[in-house]
C-alpha cells in the first residue's frame, strides 16, 4: 500500500481511499510501517469501499491535515538532528505521535531526549512520574492502535527503565504503598507497582480482543519480568488456567494454545515421563473437543500437531490416527482433517509393518489426491506431498 | 379533578406493554394522547406487582358476579373487571407471613414473565426511543432441560462454545449438534436436507436428517427451538430458532435479556414515563373510570369516541382510540360475533427462600475459576404422560425481584382440560422438584382467545376500518416466554401506524422511532460482523 494510503488511514479515514494519487516526495521522510486502522476492529469485519470520485474528494479536504503534519514532522526531524532533548521537544514528540504512532524513529527520539536529556537531572521519584506519563501515553494510543510494535516496544522500555525504590532512606509518608512495602520489597516497590498495572492493562486489553497475538506476546514478557518480590504470585499454573479460560470463551484462538504451548513444554520438562504422558492424554482430550466441535478451525489442529510431535509413541499416533478417521467419515470435506490425517498416516507407517506402512501410505496419498481437488490453490503442495508417499 | 383538554388525538385504555409503547411514540409523534388505567399501578396484564398487590388482584378476580357479598348496595363489577374475571380464573395466593408483610414491597412479580430477545422488535424500539435508558436487563445464565431418569436438570447448551465445553454430550453427537446449529444459522429455506419435510414434527426432522439421538432431540425442540409442544412443524420452529442463534452475542453468550423489576411491566413503565415527557396525560385508578364510552358510526367524523371519566366533568372526545378487548362492552368488540377457540394456561408464581439445589453447578475438578451461581435461569420439563410441557423461569436478586438470597420461580404450562383443571394441581409437583419450602405460592389459569389478526371488517363499526379505534390483542400463542414481548411490540407499532395512517405521513422533522419502510435500524455495519458463537 502506498505512503498516502497509510497517511490516509492515519488521518482519520474509516475507509480506504483507492485510487487517490498523493505526490510521495512531500512525504519522503514517511515510513509506512503496515497498514492499521485508526479504529480498533474486530477480526471478521469487512472492509468498504469507496469510489474514486469519493476519494478524491476526501483527498482535496484532507490537504491541509497533511501540510500540517509534514510540518510538523519536519520540525521534529529537525530538533533531532540538533540533538535537542528539552521538555519542549519531549511535547512535540507526543504531538507528531498522536497523528502517527508507528513512526519508529520518533519513539528512538523520545527515549533519548528522555534517558539523555530528562533523566539525568532527575531525582528517582521524577523518573518514576516521567515514565507513569509514557505508560499512560501508550495505554491511550493502544486503545487506538492495539497492534502497532512500537507502541509495545515503548511500553517494554519504559518497565525496564524503572529506578529501584523507595529505597529505605527515601522518605515515605506512613501508609503509602511505599512506606508498605519495606525490607526486601522496599528495592521493587515502584517496579511491582509497575507490573501490577501492566497484568490489568493485559486483562483489560485480552478481554477486549482475545486474539491480539501483540497482547499475548507481552503477557508472556510481563509474567517472566516479574520481580521475586511480586505478590500475587503467577505460578505457570495460573496461566494455564487462563488460556483455559480464553479458550473456553471462543476456542478459535491460536494465541491461547499457542502460549498453553509455551507453559506444558516448560512444565513438562519437569515432570517424570508417567505423568507427561497423562498431562499429554488430557490435552489430547481437550483439543479433540475443539476438533470435533469444529474441524474447520485451524487453532485447534495445530495444536493438535504440535502435541503428537515429531515421534510420537505409537499407541498415541495409533490412537489419534483412528480418533481423526472417524472424524473424517463425518466431515469428508474438511481440508485440516485430511490434511492432519494424511500426514498422521504417513508418519505411522514408518513406525509400521512394511505391508501395514504401505497400506497408510496408500491412504495417505488418496487423501493428497482429494485435497488437491477441494483445496486447489495448493494443488502443487498436495501433489508433492502425494509424491513422498511413494518413496 | 379536572383534565386540561376535552379532545385529544388518541385515547389509550390500559398501559399494558403494547398500548405504552402505542401511546409513547404517538406521543413523540406529535399527538396529543390521554393514557388511562382503571388499576392503580402501571402495566395492566404485564403488570409487575408487589407482594401484597398480587394478592389483591388474586382476590379482585376470583370474585363473582354471584359471590356471597352481593347485595343490592354491592355495584356491579365494570366491564374491565367482568372481562378480567373471565380472563383470569382460579386465581389463589398463599398468606403472607409476617415476615413477608413486612418486606412486601421488596418484590416485584410478573403477571407475563418473560425472556427478551436480543435481536427484533422489541429491543430495537428500546433503543430507538431511549426507553431503554429506564430499564435495566441482565442476560440469561443458564437454559436446563429436566431429565425424568435422573431426576436431575441438565444445562443445554446453545452456542460453539458451549457445546465445546459441555462434557456430557459424546464427539459424534457434537458434531451432529454443530451441523444442526450450523444449518439453522444459514439459509436454509430450500436446502436439500429440509425439502418434503417441512411440515414434520421437529424432533422428527432432527432424527430423520442430522441423525440426532432421542435425549438430545428433547433438548434442541425445548430449549433451543423453544417450541411448546412436540408436534410443532419444522419449518416455523427453524425460522424461530435462527431468529435466537442471531441473537446469541450481541450483549453476551445467551440469546435473551430479563428485564429487571418484572420485566414486561418495568418496561410497560418506561414506555409510559417516555410518553407523558412528551406531553402524554396519565390517569390511573378509580379517576380513571370510564362511566360511559360511545363510538359514532358515522364515517367521516372528526372525533368519533366520546367517553365520559370520572375524572373529569365534561365528556371527552377523541379522534383515535387504542384499547385491548377488555375495557370494551361486547357490542363494541371487533369480532361481536363471539371469540374464537381459546388457549388456557396454567401459571404459578412462586418465591423460594433459597437457589434450587438441583441447579446448582456440579462440581468441576477443573473448574478454571470461582463461578457464582445463577441469577436467573430457565427450566424446561419436557411433556409426561398427559401432562404438556412445563417452563420455568428462575429469577433471582440480581433481578431487583426479591430481597438478597430469595428467588422467584415462574411455572406455566397450557392445560387443554380447562374446565376441570385446577392450576395448584397442575404445577405444584414441579414447583416441589425445586423447592420443598417455599415461601409463598401464587396459581392461577389465564384464558386467551385464540383468534387471527382481526381484520377491522365489521359493518357495524367502520371506525376499525378507518383506524379509529385499534384494539390490540394479546398473544395467544404456545411460547410466550420468547415470543410474548416481541408480540407486544409488533401489536404497539401496528397500533401506531393504524393511528398516523400513510406512512409517508409523517411529518419531515418528526422523528418516527420505525423507518418509512417499517425496518428498523440496526447498529451500522452488523451483518458484517461474522456470528457469534457459531
Amino acid at each position: 500500500m502506498t505512503p498516502a494510503d497509510a497517511l490516509g488511514a492515519l488521518l482519520g479515514d474509516d475507509e480506504r481511499a483507492s485510487g487517490s494519487e498523493l505526490d510521495i516526495f512531500s512525504v519522503h521522510n514517511f515510513e509506512p510501517g503496515s497498514v492499521y486502522r485508526t479504529k480498533a476492529r474486530m477480526h471478521g469485519v469487512k472492509r468498504t469501499r469507496v469510489t474514486p470520485q469519493a476519494a478524491e474528494a476526501k483527498r482535496l479536504k484532507d490537504q491541509a491535515k497533511i501540510e500540517a503534519y509534514v510540518a510538523l514532522q519536519t520540525e521534529v526531524m529537525q530538533r533531532k538532528q540538533a540533538k535537542e532533548y528539552t521538555p519542549e521537544a519531549l511535547k512535540r514528540t507526543s504531538d507528531l505521535l498522536d497523528l502517527n504512532p508507528e513512526y519508529y524513529t520518533v519513539w528512538n527520539y523520545r527515549r533519548h531526549i528522555l534517558l539523555r536529556g530528562l533523566f539525568p537531572s532527575c531525582a528517582p521519584a521524577e523518573i518514576v512520574n516521567l515514565l507513569a506519563a509514557d505508560l499512560r501515553l501508550t495505554t491511550a494510543y493502544l486503545q487506538i492502535h492495539p497492534k502497532v510494535y512500537w507502541i509495545w516496544n515503548h511500553r517494554m522500555w519504559c518497565l525496564e527503565n524503572v529506578p529501584l525504590g523507595p529505597g529505605p532512606d527515601a522518605s515515605d509518608e506512613p501508609g503509602s504503598s511505599a512506606a508498605a512495602t519495606t525490607g526486601k520489597e522496599g528495592r521493587e516497590g515502584w517496579r511491582n507497582e509497575f507490573w501490577k498495572t501492566e497484568l490489568r492493562m493485559l486483562e483489560a486489553m485480552l478481554d477486549a480482543d482475545p486474539r491480539n497475538f501483540h497482547a499475548w506476546g507481552y503477557r508472556r514478557y510481563v509474567v517472566r519480568s516479574l520481580p521475586a518480590s511480586f505478590t500475587p504470585k503467577r505460578t505457570p499454573q495460573d496461566e494455564l488456567r487462563y488460556t483455559q479460560k480464553k479458550i473456553e470463551a471462543n476456542f478459535s484462538n491460536f494465541s491461547a494454545w499457542h502460549l498453553r504451548t509455551k507453559l506444558l513444554g516448560g512444565l513438562w520438562e519437569e515432570m517424570d515421563p508417567g505423568e507427561v504422558k497423562a498431562a499429554k492424554d488430557a490435552e489430547f482430550e481437550l483439543v479433540t473437543q475443539a476438533l470435533w466441535t469444529d474441524p474447520n478451525d485451524q487453532s485447534g489442529w495445530l495444536y493438535h500437531r504440535w502435541l503428537i510431535g515429531a515421534a510420537p509413541p505409537e499407541d498415541v499416533l495409533r490412537r489419534e490416527v483412528k480418533n481423526i478417521r472417524e472424524l473424517h467419515e463425518t466431515e469428508p470435506d474438511s481440508n485440516w482433517c485430511m490434511n492432519a490425517l494424511a500426514h498422521h498416516c504417513t508418519l505411522l507407517s514408518t513406525m509400521a509393518a512394511s505391508d501395514e506402512g504401505e497400506k497408510l501410505r496408500l491412504e495417505a496419498r488418496g487423501l493428497y489426491e482429494r485435497l488437491e481437488v477441494v483445496d486447489a490453490d495448493r494443488k502443487e503442495r498436495y501433489r508433492d506431498m502425494a509424491q513422498r508417499t511413494l518413496s | 379533578m379536572e383534565l386540561e383538554s376535552d379532545t385529544y388525538d388518541v385515547v389509550v385504555i390500559g398501559t399494558g406493554l403494547a398500548e405504552s409503547l402505542a401511546a409513547a411514540s404517538l406521543a413523540n409523534s406529535g399527538k396529543t394522547v390521554l393514557h388511562l388505567d382503571p388499576n392503580e399501578y402501571y402495566g395492566a396484564s404485564q403488570a409487575s406487582l408487589t407482594l401484597d398487590e398480587l394478592s389483591s388482584w388474586a382476590t379482585a378476580r376470583s370474585g363473582s358476579s354471584a359471590s356471597a357479598e352481593a347485595g343490592p348496595s354491592t355495584p356491579a363489577p365494570s366491564i374491565y373487571i367482568s372481562a378480567q374475571r373471565r380472563r383470569y380464573t382460579h386465581a389463589s395466593t398463599s398468606a403472607l407471613s409476617p415476615a413477608l408483610q413486612a418486606s412486601r414491597r421488596q418484590y416485584a412479580l410478573s403477571l407475563y414473565p418473560a425472556l427478551l430477545p436480543s435481536r427484533g422488535p422489541l429491543i430495537s424500539t428500546l433503543i430507538t426511543s431511549g426507553v431503554s435508558n429506564y430499564v435495566g436487563f441482565r442476560i440469561l445464565d443458564s437454559i436446563s432441560v429436566w431429565r425424568g431418569e435422573g431426576q436431575e436438570v441438565k444445562r443445554v447448551p446453545g452456542s460453539k462454545e458451549e457445546v465445546f465445553k459441555d462434557k456430557s454430550i459424546g464427539l459424534v453427537d457434537k458434531r451432529r449438534l454443530m451441523k444442526f446449529l450450523m444449518f439453522v444459522a444459514g439459509e436454509f429455506e430450500g436446502e436439500e436436507l429440509l425439502k418434503g419435510k417441512e411440515a414434520l414434527a421437529l424432533p422428527e426432522f432432527l432424527a430423520q436428517s442430522f441423525s440426532i439421538p432421542p435425549g438430545l432431540c428433547q433438548e434442541i425442540t425445548y430449549a433451543i427451538a423453544h417450541c411448546s409442544s412436540p408436534n410443532e412443524a419444522t419449518l416455523p420452529a427453524l425460522q424461530r430458532t435462527r431468529r435466537y442463534l442471531k441473537s446469541i452475542g450481541r450483549y453476551g453468550p445467551s440469546a435473551f435479556l430479563v428485564g429487571q423489576y418484572g420485566g414486561a411491566g418495568e418496561v410497560a413503565q418506561g414506555f409510559c414515563r417516555a410518553c407523558a415527557v412528551k406531553g402524554g396525560t396519565y390517569v390511573l385508578g378509580s379517576q380513571a373510570d370510564i362511566e360511559s364510552l360511545d363510538i359514532s358510526s358515522e364515517k367521516d367524523i372528526e372525533t368519533p369516541i366520546t367517553m365520559k371519566l370520572a375524572c373529569h366533568p365534561r365528556p371527552i372526545s377523541a379522534k383515535h382510540l387504542i384499547t385491548t378487548p377488555d375495557h370494551l362492552p361486547p357490542h363494541l368488540l371487533p369480532n361481536p360475533t363471539g371469540p374464537g377457540p381459546e388457549r388456557t394456561t396454567a401459571h404459578c408464581i412462586a418465591v423460594l427462600s433459597s437457589f434450587p439445589v438441583l441447579l446448582r453447578r456440579k462440581a468441576d475438578a477443573e473448574e478454571t475459576e470461582e463461578r457464582e451461581e445463577d441469577d436467573t435461569a430457565v427450566v424446561l420439563f419436557p411433556p409426561e404422560g398427559e401432562r404438556g410441557l412445563v417452563r420455568g423461569l428462575l429469577m433471582g436478586e440480581g433481578t431487583g425481584s426479591c430481597p438478597a438470597g430469595q428467588f422467584i420461580l415462574y411455572l406455566s404450562s397450557t392445560v387443554t382440560d380447562a374446565d376441570a383443571v385446577d392450576p395448584k394441581t397442575v404445577l405444584r409437583p414441579y414447583l416441589e422438584r425445586l423447592s420443598q419450602e417455599p415461601l409463598f405460592e401464587a396459581y392461577y389459569l389465564s384464558h386467551d382467545t385464540q383468534s387471527p389478526p382481526t381484520a377491522p371488517s365489521s359493518s357495524e363499526s367502520p371506525q376499525y376500518a378507518a383506524g379509529r379505534v385499534v384494539v390490540v390483542e394479546s398473544y395467544s400463542q404456545g411460547e410466550s416466554i420468547t415470543e410474548g414481548l416481541d408480540w407486544e411490540a409488533e401489536q404497539g407499532e401496528k397500533a401506531f401506524w393504524a393511528v398516523m395512517g400513510d406512512k409517508d405521513k409523517l411529518e419531515a422533522g418528526v422523528k418516527g422511532w420505525w423507518e418509512k419502510d417499517g425496518e428498523v435500524e440496526e447498529g451500522e455495519g452488523e451483518e458484517e460482523v461474522e456470528l457469534q458463537g457459531l
